[in-house]
């Protein structure tokens, strides 16, 4: 008889969601869904906002990315004013946006995951926390605190705070570098690349006791998309994008936001109010792609730095062509902190970035425009229309966790196929397919700007709907 | 030196009492390092083990608006559920469990009437920030002097 297993809460991620797991009348898993039950709505109650507010108020939608948001949010600005801004606002975004992807990944790895790969998935929930490792693992958890406030003090020296900064706008940013903050920056740089390198190589000696999870976390083929610099090198902000397959070969390159934007279509399903955006020349669901570190790490060519190419190198020996397994997010996120640190070194030691013209000004001059920045969680579009007065007539945002959407439904079958079987629940599936999940990073804050904390619900339904078990985490 | 930690939402009526307190410190205090946040985060617990006092500002839920408390905390023994933010014992448990530090830890209160998006200080909050702010100095003073034992537990009533 089909059943119905469903994990409601999912924790440690960002946002509220749950877990259906539908078994068949075999008693095996049948089908997975995510199910992402809060709406926030950004997107229609900006309507009639001027573009120029939008970096201010679409950073508010994420504590975790507002940097991501402002970016994108500015760049689509910048494209409605018509304007190239200067050099040195350019230099200032990429900075500050990889100061917020060290910050963000190493909450997602020291934070969220590290409790799952030193204290072991089957250790008690309560103890599988930072707080965990900090009593057994202590130096991983300060080097965790470190490099997070690492990147968070940056963003805080260069834009003002460390949480919704308000500086970066259409045509520029605020305010330009100053000298003793270059120095402060580049003082704190050689801490933090040493804890990279180090957390890099404790991680890649443990990734032989996580071959199970390496094998079924999400480990399929699928396109991947990512921001590359005109070389093919791996970017973050002001590049091109690239499509590539799961062998590697390009499916589409030299991508402007507006033609990528083009290629994806959205499909919507009834029981969650996360898009499933795909790659529409391959339809749907055939179009599932991943974007992100993992993404990332697949479609660029090298990395451009020294001590990350050489990672990067390594890292490709895991697959023939791409990486295919999402367990490796958390591989591929140790990669960009190191890669960000050392390009953060490089764009500070250009002596342009003291450069003071650091805004352009100009009014509307165009009634649409797109955004592109890479988020940590993968890359997210800001696009806007705007009427002869600048107020905003639509809003399109298309979030990074949304575009993994496909993808971490995919994953959850995977891991519940290999995990879960009968008609009760039991702790080890329930870890698992949550650690799966956590793979992706996933913040529902942003896909569907959602407030709030995301504990976890596990349900067993029969074929008619009717609960056969629950489990549920706090 | 005395650590201030002053948490809230600025754009939430009453919970922006620790700000309003935080931006009435200044940076007039001796020895004393003001922070205003959202949220208690991890990357707090440096600071937090290298403080000599720790005093930590919020916004309380229930009581009396504008009832001040002032109470002595310690570490908890047992980690909080996920959250959000920590709370001020799970914050100096991660300190403890990281650090040399061991500072003097207080918890002040001030019960908010409202949380309402937009909306001012209630009046009974407004008046409450004036003896917070005294209360805090009075804390830093005793750090700086040396020469007077903070006591164990403070209770200051509103009105």
């Amino acid at each position: 008889m089909p059943q119905t297993i469903v994990v409601d809460p999912v924790t440690r991620i960002e946002g509220h969601a749950k877990i259906t797991l539908h078994l068949d009348d075999r008693g095996e898993v049948g089908e997975a869904r995510f199910h992402v039950t809060e709406f926030r709505g950004f997107e229609k109650f900006c309507e009639g906002r001027h573009f120029q507010e939008m970096p201010t108020i679409t950073s508010r939608i994420c504590g975790i990315c507002p940097v991501s948001h402002m970016l994108a949010s500015a760049h689509a600005g910048d494209a409605i004013l018509a304007v190239s801004i200067p050099p040195a606002a350019v230099r200032l975004r990429r900075l500050i946006n990889l100061a917020q992807l060290v910050q963000s990944h190493a909450l997602s790895f020291f934070h969220l995951t590290s409790p799952d790969l030193l204290l072991g998935y089957d250790a008690p929930p309560e103890s599988r926390s930072i707080f965990g490792v900090a009593a057994k693992h202590p130096q991983m958890a300060r080097d965790g605190i470190r490099l997070r406030q690492f990147g968070q003090t940056i963003i805080e020296r260069v834009a003002g705070r460390r949480i919704h900064p308000t500086w970066a706008v259409a045509g520029g940013v605020s305010s330009p570098l100053t000298a003793e903050t270059r120095e402060q920056i580049l003082g704190d740089l050689p801490e933090a690349i040493g804890i990279a390198t180090r957390t890099l190589a404790w991680f890649k000696r443990e990734l032989e006791k996580h071959e199970a999870e390496a094998r079924t976390f999400g480990n399929f083929p699928s396109l991947f998309l990512g921001m590359v610099t005109p070389e093919g090198t791996l970017e973050h902000y002001g590049g091109l994008l690239r499509i590539v397959d799961s062998s590697g070969a390009i499916v589409a390159d030299r991508l402007e936001g507006e033609r990528c934007r083009a290629l994806i279509a959205e499909a919507v399903e009834p029981w969650t109010y996360l898009k499933f955006p795909f790659y529409e020349p391959m339809g749907y669901p055939a179009g599932i792609y991943r974007v992100g570190p993992l993404a990332r790490l697949n479609v660029a060519s090298a990395c451009g730095t020294p001590q990350a190419d050489v990672e990067l190198a390594e890292f490709m020996q895991l697959g023939r062509g791409c990486v295919l397994s999402s367990f490796h997010y958390h591989y591929a996120r140790l990669i960009e902190v190191l890669f960000a640190l050392e390009r953060i070194g490089q764009i500070l030691e250009d002596p342009r970035i003291l450069d003071r013209h650091v805004l352009a000004h100009a009014s509307r001059n165009r009634d649409e425009g797109l955004g592109v920045s890479e988020a940590p969680r993968g890359t997210l579009f800001h696009h806007y229309r705007v009427d002869a007065n600048g107020l905003l007539t639509s809003v399109d945002l298309l979030i990074a966790t949304g575009q993994n959407n496909l993808a971490m439904n995919r994953a959850i079958l995977q891991i519940a196929r290999q995990f879960v079987s009968g008609r009760a629940i039991n702790e080890d599936a329930l870890n698992r397919v949550e650690a799966g999940i956590r793979a992706f990073d996933p913040c529902l804050s942003c896909s569907t700007h959602a407030a709030g904390t995301m504990p976890l619900r596990l349900q067993l339904l029969d074929v008619d709907g009717r609960l056969l078990d629950e489990a549920v985490r706090p | 030196m005395t650590l201030i930690l002053c948490c809230g939402n600025p754009l939430r009526g009453d919970d922006a009492v620790g700000w309003c307190v935080a931006e009435r410190l200044g940076g007039e205090a001796i020895r004393t390092r003001i922070v205003a946040c959202h949220a208690l985060v991890p990357e707090f617990a440096p600071a937090i083990a290298a403080a000599k006092v720790v005093v930590f500002v919020d916004a309380f839920a229930g009581g009396t608006p504008g009832e001040v408390h002032c109470t002595r905390i310690h570490a908890a023994t047992a980690p909080a559920p996920p959250r959000h933010g920590e709370t001020p014992e799970s914050l100096l448990a991660l300190a403890n469990a990281l650090y040399p530090g061991r500072p003097v830890a207080y918890l002040i209160t001030i019960a908010a009437a409202q949380f309402e998006m937009g909306a001012p200080l209630s009046p009974a909050v407004a008046d409450a920030v004036p003896r917070v702010v005294a209360l805090i100095e009075s804390f830093a003073a005793q750090v700086v002097s040396s020469s007077c034992r903070v006591r164990n537990e403070i209770r200051a009533q509103a009105r």
